[in-house]
């Protein structure tokens, strides 16, 4: 079993259904879906009392102006992979709707195909048609554009739909604090980077390992 | 096909501890000589301050949960990759100073490649196993003379030139966008981690095909020693 935490709202999360397909082929494992409505980000902070002047404070600007630097060329590139312009790669949105999308496909029993097909539905709706995502109108045209049934979902919302907000918060507090994240007997591997070494240990722990 | 390549380190940072031998990697595989610099993080500023006792047991910190959930994360992440090479990865008891050792890294340059590497490999794997005080300049003349540095001079040059050379590079890098480590930089192309390693190939085998996506599944040669 593995366990999947997706952000609708960050292209990382999309580049990982392409490389996961081959390794759900390749090794037949099961597959647990969990939405993410965050990521912990950057963790820079202020360390400081308040009152105090900060001696870091030009260093932590210009080291911030980096970072923002090498986060866009990284966008540009994520864009190029995905056959997206850099202008919609940037787009921001709430993904709580398409988040509740995924719980309802939990909640109906869906396959494996069906969630790869809802969530690739979801990304291309909100990063190449602009279009909305942020509302039950458009989480509803997002599931009939994938092939699954909306019928019910109101109900769902309404009366039996998890709290996303804190099981974001209880996810962070148990380590999970980036998206994507895939978790192989209770171990947590925060981004599709990793993914070498999960299908090294699936698949027996043969030759060189990844590094 | 182009042969320079610039890569920044910092011998405090696990990654780029974890990098190193797939990184001398493509010095065999394209017939190139890497450009070693220092990258000395400050990461207090960014990950807050800590410092253990012998025994694992925090004595003081300025670190907030989630800061904290960062970091374990961080070396957990790198310990398990770095088991798997067969390398010793012992978790650091503060937040080290490591421009000597960075104003070391400037030196060894100097003596040619093998003075380099030798330096490198051994100042990372004993740091590794906390055998290092790499913010003692004792320190570092000796792992230099052991590296087969010349060291007539180096004290001088680390008080002098030497700090104002790492402190200007350092201003250099952070205006150049570099802010981690290990960092590549290849026609004014950087990539910051080792996961962007099949991007840095398929760079160096002038940008044939589609760009690669980020993948810890850096070759290493069966014969490699640490294979």
């Amino acid at each position: 079993m593995i366990t999947i935490y997706i952000n609708f709202a960050e292209l990382p999360s999309w580049l990982l259904l392409a490389p996961l397909k081959n390794l759900c082929e390749e090794t037949n494992i099961e597959v647990a879906w969990k939405p993410m409505l965050g990521s912990l980000g950057s963790v820079a902070g202020s360390n400081l009392k308040p009152g105090e002047d900060d001696p870091l404070a030009k260093y932590k600007a210009r080291r911030a102006s980096a970072r923002h630097r090498s986060a866009k060329r990284e966008n540009e590139r994520m864009c190029e992979t995905l056959g997206l312009t850099p202008e919609q790669g940037m787009r921001k949105i709430n993904p709580l709707f398409l988040s509740l999308g995924m719980s309802w496909l939990t909640n109906q029993g869906a396959e494996l195909h069906q969630y790869l097909a809802y969530i690739e539905a979801a990304f291309l709706k909100t990063f190449r048609d602009a279009a909305d995502v942020e509302s039950l109108v458009g989480l509803q045209i997002v599931l009939n554009e994938s092939g699954f049934l909306a019928t019910g979902l109101d109900h769902f919302l309404k009366n039996a739909a998890p709290d996303l907000v804190a099981f974001r918060e209880e996810t962070m507090d148990s380590g999970i604090f980036n998206a994507p994240a895939l978790v192989v007997d209770g171990e947590i591997f925060h981004g599709r980077e990793h993914l070498p070494l999960i299908k090294w240990m699936l698949t027996g722990k043969r030759g060189i390992s990844p590094v | 096909m182009t042969s320079r390549l610039e890569v920044y380190i910092d011998f405090k940072s696990p990654y780029a501890f974890i990098a190193k031998d797939a990184t001398y990697q493509l010095e065999q595989d394209f017939g190139l000589e890497i450009d070693w610099y220092p990258l000395t993080l400050n990461i207090g500023s960014y990950l807050g301050t800590a410092k253990k006792d012998d025994r694992g047991k925090v004595t003081e910190s300025n670190r907030s949960p989630r800061q904290w959930l960062a970091v374990k994360y961080a070396y957990k992440d790198a310990r398990r990759y770095a088991e798997l090479r067969g390398l010793t990865l012992k978790g650091t008891q503060k937040i080290w100073d490591s421009s000597l050792s960075a104003i070391g890294l400037l030196w060894a340059k100097r003596h040619g490649r093998d003075c380099l590497k030798h330096y490198i490999d051994n100042t990372y794997d004993r740091f590794w196993k906390r055998e290092l005080d790499i913010e003692d300049p004792q320190v570092i003349v000796a792992q230099l003379r052991a590296s087969g540095c010349e060291v007539d001079g180096f004290e001088d040059y680390l008080a002098g030139e030497g700090r104002d050379d790492h402190d200007r590079l350092q201003d250099e890098i952070l205006d150049r966008g570099y802010y981690g480590v290990p960092t590549y930089v290849i026609d004014g192309e950087s990539y910051f981690g080792r996961q962007h390693l099949p991007r840095v190939r398929w760079h160096l085998l002038g940008n044939v095909g589609d760009l690669p996506d980020i993948a810890y599944d850096s070759i290493l040669r069966a014969s490699s020693p640490l294979s």
